[in-house]
């Protein structure tokens, strides 16, 4: 019996021993020239957020790139991406943490942390990039050349999506009932001002005339959604524009010739700047499955519409529309596509 | 279920008495509440508490309740066993290494004792408690002699190396249950027969309570009332037996872990009242190292905000008015503090969560000729206070709960038995995610009759609760068992469960829905267990199977309001096989089981039902098994523990998962005696191989851990 017991030790020995391969990294060549980026942004708190790249041409979707490329996963909530000199930025939510990539490879090459819930980046200079946050009260002032983010500009929220006109940078304050947009100087990086708009703005685009679009979701209770037009020469709201009262927005975005808005409010609406009201009926039609995501490929002015499955953890979908709203195509995705990115 | 249990007569008595059929010493009354358990049939089943402890009747009491009909029968059972030729030639050939030897065989998983005169008996399928599920036919108990080796594990860390339930863990700070992946918020506590509320989540944390001296968990089928997923039992934290005065057991061991609990059993010289102290401490930093495979180059880290401190303080006070009637009171006080680390993709975290909870209960309990009579009255305050810096959250949430019992078992002729129980209980809950305060309450009547034929034994028993004065559906449960006086025992279950919605789930500011309805389980399950005869060895082979079909599971659901908001529309399909062999010798013993957990959704949630309809449930291991070996090496006991997890999906369309993993632990354990202490040294390595794992996605685990400990234990 001793010699069963050894056995059994040797057996255990063996097989807590056996790991699987991990996946072969495989050379996807120039998957990002004239590609879109599907941003998945995985189930909180379960670290797989992802992004895929789809091809227009030739209508095939490569998923979870950065794992391909770097053996590991992404992290958790992938909330957005911007490109700057020669490298992607991907913002990941509840990682706390921008993970850095060059655009050729995909490959990654640093990760930025300090931030404890980054949203947007928004690049100003070589050494200066403002990143907003969910948790902290704060734009943090990040430098892109060695990826420190160690200085922040304090706010009274939370800040969202941002732009920037001249030397001023106009960001998103969110929090339930507030309903500021703040001003910073880009230079100081002071507040410099306050602009007053609907509850809750959350999202935000320059137009053609460089006008700055403002989409302010309401609180839950109060609803009272708002699409506000701030003149940023002069810090003033030019335009205001209510949404129904059971109107629930979201996704702000803007062609690329900068004279159309749409958002996502069930289905896609669609709205030239020129107007007055909005819509009375969706542009595109809700689908079954609930709409998560929205983009407007700057080129080709057509749309993309990402959705996803009522338990929000099983993999999203996307639909691809042309610019007068009839289906081109549509392809399944990761979990949760929240935002998409067209590379220029 | 059956199960093997060891009978020792705990160091001193040496079991003579009994083989004797003499008058029950301490030692008997221990042996007496295994009799319980020995063989289904005991003539209290059917309540929670048919396990008879030796705090219910001391050894004073026993010559007295010998003459009740039940206790008779018991006694004379057991001595019937003790003069078997089975069990004369193990007393006579085994000495005390040997029965340490047996005793290690069970640790981890099941025991390691110290005693000479061991034998082997297979426990009884039990039938679970008054509120739980009756005629469940897997019960898990840690012996009662183990529980020398438990002195500071927690129930979550007992269960995981069961290897048949799914404990998840959240590295340091949450350990939830989930059974059949019926879901975590399924599982009921209950202290002494009374339920203790869980916090407003529904989700039970096994990591705060410790392995107690009645520890019993309660799964499979069987008609339950709020305990879809399983009941654990908790009864007196007390460990000391009759035979001890006071124990002091201290344990350290890896990332910075320390443990302390101190017991003190005194009596009055009359012996009519008995009091027992219980003061336990465990503080750990936690800061183990994992390699972190989320990060570039996978490198290694150490987890941070990852300490925690528990605290608990248990007095129970014993009085006996007359030699049939006890009254009782206990109280419990726990306090403790747990920060939560980090995910693994995430760079830092400063959550903490600090818990206490007041429990007392007092009761009074008769022991008539034909009948017993036990009533129960419990207060308990459960406070939680979570707090994320970070994030600007500082949630806090209060139960403030008064329940209470009372019961009645009939014995009657022609083997009819009937048990009559009337339990209520009301809640105060406050919380910071709610609007206001809210009130709930429940009240039930259950009954169960049992008949025990020649060759086949029937119970029924039915339950009928008013919750927030309204009248819920009727739950049932029947159960049909073979004769247990042959070497196969069948057994079929067939009943209904309910579970109430969580506060969370009705009263959560936004979205909490009012008018949620019960989730319901309908239950199904048979089993076969074989004992064959082989000399001078032992073998045990059981094997099960089950069916539950669930409907009306909550799911919180986007609303057209722009939040989200709970529904009954979830269902749930679960079926499979839970398997076990025992086998022991003079010098080996092993016991190992397999489970099969086939647990999908069988209604589509979404546009595309394919991609998630007849899915395995996340975070459900297909497969699951556990293995334990021990024997004896010279002086020393040797027991090597061995679990394997499944892999575990963690998509509703499966297409993300976990790998699978085994964990293998080795412990080491001698004992010492002088002068009536008796000293045990043990160690224990755990994770030897140093597997990285996770539990649940992104959840950092320890690698191989050592813990060291000594155990005195004061004797008469």
């Amino acid at each position: 019996m001793k010699k069963f017991f050894y056995l059994f030790m040797l057996l255990s020995l063996v097989s807590s021993k056996c790991k699987k391969n991990d996946p072969p990294i495989t050379n996807h060549g120039s998957l990002t020239k004239n590609k879109v980026f599907v941003l998945n942004e995985g189930g909180f708190g379960k670290g797989n957020a992802s992004f895929g790249i789809y091809n227009p041409d030739s209508q095939t979707y490569t998923y979870d790139v950065f794992k391909m490329k770097n053996g590991i996963p992404l992290g958790d909530v992938l909330q957005s991406m911007n490109e700057y000199g020669g490298s992607f930025y991907f913002v990941l939510n509840n990682s706390q943490k921008i993970v850095v990539t060059d655009t050729g490879s995909l490959r990654g090459t640093s990760e930025i942390i300090g931030a404890g819930s980054p949203r947007y980046i928004q690049f100003i200079s070589s050494t200066k990039a403002y990143v907003t946050d969910l948790t902290d009260r704060c734009i943090w002032i990040m430098n892109p050349s060695n990826g420190v983010m160690n200085t922040k500009i304090k706010t009274h929220g939370w800040t969202e999506q941002l732009c920037l006109y001249d030397t001023e940078a106009f960001v998103c304050l969110a929090d339930t009932g507030v309903n500021k947009v703040l001003v910073v100087n880009t230079n100081t990086d002071l507040v410099t001002d306050s602009i007053t708009v609907g509850e809750q703005p959350q999202w935000m685009v320059k137009d053609k005339n460089s006008k700055i679009w403002v989409l302010c979701s309401g609180s839950y209770t109060t609803k009272g959604s708002t699409l506000k037009m701030i003149n940023p020469a002069n810090h003033t709201v030019e335009k205001s524009i209510s949404l129904s009262a059971t109107a629930n927005p979201s996704k702000l975005k803007i062609n690329g010739t900068g004279d159309t808005l749409y958002w996502l409010d069930g289905g896609v609406y669609k709205m030239p700047i020129s107007a007055t009201t909005v819509p009375a009926s969706a542009f595109i039609a809700k689908l079954t499955d609930i709409s998560y995501g929205l983009g407007v490929d700057p080129k080709t002015n057509e749309i993309y519409l990402t959705t996803t499955p009522a338990d929000y953890s099983s993999p999203g979908h996307v639909w691809r529309f042309s610019a007068s709203g009839s289906k081109v195509d549509d392809f399944g995705a990761g979990t949760l596509p929240g935002d998409l990115f067209f590379r220029k | 279920m059956p199960r093997w249990w060891f009978v020792s007569n705990n160091n001193l008595n040496k079991g003579i008495l009994l083989k004797s059929g003499a008058a029950p010493a301490a030692v008997s009354t221990l042996r007496i509440c295994k009799m319980s358990l020995v063989r289904k049939h005991s003539d209290w089943e059917g309540a929670e508490d048919k396990r008879y402890e030796p705090e219910d009747l001391p050894s004073k009491k026993i010559q007295s309740f010998r003459g009740a009909g039940q206790w008779v029968q018991r006694i004379s059972v057991l001595s019937c066993f003790f003069r078997t030729p089975c069990f004369a030639e193990l007393m006579m050939r085994c000495k005390s290494h040997i029965a340490l030897l047996f005793s290690l065989l069970m640790w981890g998983k099941t025991s390691a004792q110290k005693v000479a005169d061991t034998v082997w008996l297979p426990e009884a399928i039990k039938y679970a408690g008054k509120t739980e599920k009756q005629g469940s036919i897997q019960s898990l108990n840690p012996d009662s002699l183990e529980l020398p080796f438990l002195h500071h594990t927690t129930v979550a860390d007992w269960l995981i190396n069961n290897g048949e339930v799914n404990v998840t863990q959240y590295g340091n700070s949450l350990s939830s249950l989930s059974i059949y992946g019926l879901g975590s918020n399924h599982t009921r506590l209950n202290w002494n027969g009374l339920s203790v509320p869980a916090s407003p989540t529904g989700v039970l944390d096994l990591s705060l309570f410790p392995v107690a001296a009645n520890t019993t968990l309660l799964t499979g089928t069987g008609g339950g009332q709020n305990s879809i997923g399983g009941t654990i039992n908790l009864k007196a934290y007390a460990l000391l037996t009759e035979s001890q005065k006071a124990m002091l057991s201290i344990e350290g061991g890896s990332f910075h872990t320390g443990s302390l609990k101190a017991e003190l059993l005194l009596k009055s010289r009359s012996e009519k009242l008995l009091e027992k102290s219980l003061f336990s401490m465990n503080d750990s930093r936690g800061d183990f190292n994992f390699i972190n495979s989320t990060k570039f180059n996978s490198p290694l880290e150490t987890i941070s905000n990852n300490a925690h401190t528990k605290m608990d303080f248990i007095e129970q006070i014993e009085y006996w008015k007359s030699e049939k009637t006890k009254i009782d009171a206990v109280g419990w006080w726990q306090k403790s503090k747990i920060e939560i680390p980090p995910q693994m993709f995430a760079s830092f975290s400063n959550e903490n969560r600090t818990d206490s909870a007041l429990r007392v209960q007092t009761g009074v309990t008769h022991y008539g000729e034909t009948f017993r009579f036990e009533t129960r009255l419990g207060y308990n305050n459960e406070n939680l206070h979570y707090i994320n810096p970070k994030s600007h959250i500082d949630s806090k949430s209060k139960i403030v709960n008064m329940s209470g019992y009372s019961k009645l078992s009939i014995n009657t002729i022609n083997g009819i038995k009937c048990n009559l129980l009337l339990d209520g209980q009301e809640s105060k809950v406050s919380s910071t995610g709610f609007l206001e305060k809210h009130k709930e309450s429940q009240f039930g009547l259950s009954s169960q009759v049992d008949y025990h034929l020649k060759l086949i034994n029937l119970s029924v028993n039915l339950r009928e609760d008013i919750w927030n004065k309204k009248l819920s559906l009727p739950i049932y449960n029947f159960s049909l068992n073979s004769s247990d006086t042959t070497h196969v025992v069948l057994n079929f279950n067939i009943g209904k469960a309910t579970s109430h919605p969580t506060l969370n789930d009705r009263y959560w500011y936004l979205g909490g829905n009012p008018n949620l309805k019960d989730e319901l389980a309908k239950e199904t399950e048979a089993g076969l267990t074989f004992y064959p005869l082989i000399k001078k060895e032992r073998l045990l082979i059981s094997c099960k199977t089950f069916l539950i079909r669930a409907d009306n599971f909550i799911l919180w659901q986007p609303s057209s309001f722009g939040y989200w908001i709970p529904e009954n529309i979830r269902k749930v399909r679960s079926s499979g096989i839970l398997s076990k062999v025992k086998y022991a010798n003079k010098w080996v013993g092993m016991e190992g089981g397999y489970s099969l957990t086939k647990a999908i959704n069988t209604m589509g949630l979404d546009s595309n039902p394919s991609a998630s309809s007849g899915k395995q449930l996340v975070y459900t291991p297909l497969h699951k098994a556990h293995l334990s070996v021990g024997m004896k090496l010279g002086k020393n006991n040797v027991l090597w523990n061995t679990t394997y997890t499944g892999k575990q999906y963690t998509s509703t369309d499966n297409s993300e998962y976990l790998f699978s993993y085994l964990l293998c632990n080795i412990g080491l354990e001698r004992q010492f005696l002088h002068n009536h202490t008796t000293y045990d040294l043990y160690f224990k390595l755990n994770n030897i191989f140093n597997k990285q794992y996770q539990s649940v996605a992104a959840w950092a685990m320890p690698g191989r851990n050592l813990l060291a400990g000594i155990t005195i234990n004061i004797n008469k």
